[in-house]
């Protein structure tokens, strides 16, 4: 299985950059997520991979073959498509095996590889029927047949999951993390869910304006994002942020957060400068009952939102917004002020210019 | 109450209307279909208007004439041929146009309706001239089936156009990943998708080169004429086979009918299948 690697990599539309030297290495048998936003030019870089859209400047290398200026058939790749593709007029045994017929493979053995992986996504009874007479979920499974039938070494992914309804894409993706267990390829993803990014990488890739933000494994991202941007966008609910100013006091640093104080992880002691301006960063679930961690932190709870085992509270620290997560059983408590805690060793700080963490 | 009896006069109104024009269509086709089935003398005796025993009398007579099965064989050729042609070269043009990007696109797009626009008679003199004197081409099936390829290709590229753009290109870049190259994306992918369009496109095109009299009538000789120059040919200085007319109309129009049925099936068919995504 070959490792993919691109190497400054641009695409222009007309005079207007959507991506600008773009550097990736993904390794061999690596399941790769490229997360963002709309328009941040994840699905242009899995195009160009694929060789569906041409490369305006820079290289794309599977295993050790240059291939940005090959056809998309040479390159080894299979591919599924966020609205499947699959062919209308053709029922779901001839639209997995249109690539092996192209390919003038023995008929038996045609057969015999699809039968093989219709087993393998529980599709075999679906064989004759066509496209149209699917559900969404089927369809969704005989895109990824028709993938998985042609054996390719790379496999690229382009949103598969978002035409699905809610329940069935939490069902799908548990089953798109069974089947990378048992086919070892190198996979793409391309999705804007961070979920969907969470818990089947093994390296994210965040990108945002065409540039990449941070890569990693999902702990990685979840723990140390690298900048406020990713800080925001990995990990649900998001994180709380909030514009403080950097102060010194008498137990090591800390923030002021309008005229509250927050401690400051002791390992930050010497890289800032004080009286700088901060963003400081707090998950929800880090927040705890008061009394628990070092760091006080009362807030004004406006709202709770209840989600069965877990709630949410949204409410109002210092002049900015927060959220909370807590069980269900402190919900009851209802709205109005309350005091709650953190450890300091788990907030993220940033400087607020740059936006780079400390 | 009052408002069930407007319904009911409205719709008792449209179906006069209706039941009006179904009339005004198939009047023709039965004095046509009646005409042909009279003796010489019932067609213009005033007695037996509506009631005669019908004879095929004409139809004998139409079709043992050797030249007319020859004429007949000539029409199926000319429109089959420059039908099959037409919808090859169209389509192609129409993916072209719809999928490739180049210089003078738009231009082109257009342009091939506005070929459409030109009135089939304004050719004749330069078209008969053109194939007779430059090519050879007068008197020759191969010029008419030339001619009428010609003639109704701008039509079946601008209405093939809209079907080849329906296709979703997703499908097309999946044939890619496939290992598709261009022609088999086109012949595989693409041209099954849009069978509805080539049956209207067909029907039309057929009909037309079926039909066509005037091109046909000077570009032809006694041994390549096609049947609705023969028709003509009934009307002479001295007598108008009015029943034998009659009787080769009434034959020249089941080919198309029969086609048409053939193709709109297709369209049908076509209609249910579409649906990319759930």
């Amino acid at each position: 299985m070959p490792r993919i690697a691109i190497k400054r990599l641009e695409k222009r539309y007309g005079d207007v950059p959507v991506i600008s030297g773009l550097d990736l290495v993904m390794e061999d048998k690596e399941f790769t997520v490229l997360v963002g936003p709309s328009g941040c030019g994840k699905s242009t870089t899995l195009r160009m991979i694929a060789g569906l859209e041409d490369v305006s400047g820079g290289e794309i290398w599977i295993g050790d073959r240059e291939v940005s200026s090959l056809e998309p058939k040479d390159r080894g790749i299979a591919m599924v498509f966020q609205d499947y593709a699959l062919y209308p007029h053709m029922n779901v045994a001839q639209n997995m095996s249109f690539a092996l017929r192209l390919a003038r493979m023995p008929r038996a053995e045609i057969d015999a590889r699809v039968r093989r992986v219709a087993d393998m996504l529980s599709i075999s009874h679906l064989l004759s029927r066509r496209p149209r007479e699917l559900s969404g979920g089927q369809r969704q499974r005989v895109a990824m047949g028709r993938a998985l039938v042609r054996d390719a070494p790379v496999f690229l992914f382009d949103e598969p999951l978002s035409n699905l309804d809610a329940k069935l894409r939490t069902q799908m993706r548990a089953e798109l993390a069974l089947m990378r267990q048992r086919v070892e390829k190198n996979m793409i993803y391309v999705t804007h869910d961070q979920v969907e990014a969470m818990t089947l990488a093994d390296r994210i890739v965040v990108m945002n304006g065409g540039v990449v933000q941070q890569q990693g494994s999902p702990q990685e991202l979840y723990e140390k994002p690298a900048n406020l941007f990713v800080a925001g966008f990995i990990g649900a609910p998001a994180m709380n942020l909030l514009s403080a100013r950097l102060v010194s006091s008498s137990g090591g640093p800390a923030a002021s957060v309008g005229d509250l104080v927050l401690p400051l992880p002791e390992r930050l002691q010497d890289r800032m400068s004080p009286d700088s301006n901060i963003v400081v960063g707090l998950r929800p679930s880090a927040i705890k009952p008061a009394g628990v961690g070092r760091g006080e932190l009362p807030v004004n709870v406006l709202l709770s939102e209840y989600a069965g085992a877990h709630s949410l509270l949204i409410g109002d620290c210092a002049g900015q917004r927060v959220t909370v997560e807590v069980t269900s059983e402190d919900v009851r408590r209802g709205a109005g002020s309350a005091l709650f805690s953190f450890d300091p060793e788990q907030l993220h700080v940033f400087e607020a210019r740059t936006g780079d963490a400390f | 109450m009052s408002q069930g009896m407007s319904v009911r006069r409205a719709s008792l109104a449209s179906y006069l209307l209706v039941a009006a024009l179904a009339l005004l269509s198939l009047a023709p086709i039965v004095v046509m279909i009646a005409t042909s089935l009279k003796l010489k003398t019932q067609i213009f005796g005033d007695t037996a208007a509506f009631f005669f025993v019908p004879t095929l009398d004409n139809y004998r007579a139409v079709l043992s004439d050797a030249q007319n099965t020859r004429y007949l064989g000539n029409s199926l050729i000319v429109a089959a041929v420059s039908t099959v042609l037409t919808l090859t070269f169209g389509c192609m043009a129409a993916y072209a146009l719809v999928r490739f990007r180049f210089m003078g696109r738009g231009v082109v797009s257009t342009g091939t309706l506005l070929l459409r626009m030109v009135p089939p008679a304004v050719l004749t003199v330069p078209v008969f001239t053109i194939w007779t004197y430059q090519y050879g081409l007068n008197n020759s099936l191969f010029g008419v089936i030339l001619l009428y390829t010609a003639l109704n290709l701008p039509f079946v590229i601008w209405i093939l156009q809209s079907f080849i753009a329906q296709v979703p290109q997703p499908l097309e870049e999946a044939a890619r990943i496939d290992g598709a190259n261009p022609y088999q994306v086109f012949f595989l992918v693409v041209l099954p998708l849009i069978k509805p369009g080539l049956a209207a496109a067909a029907i039309f095109t057929f009909r037309i080169a079926w039909n066509e009299f005037i091109l046909a009538l000077v570009l032809t000789n006694r041994f390549t004429r096609t049947m609705p120059v023969k028709v003509s040919l009934f009307l002479t200085e001295h007598n108008i086979e009015w029943g034998q007319i009659m009787a080769i109309g009434t034959l020249i129009a089941i080919p198309p009918l029969v086609f048409t049925f053939m193709a709109s099936r297709q369209i049908i068919t076509g209609m249910t299948a579409g649906a990319v995504k759930g």
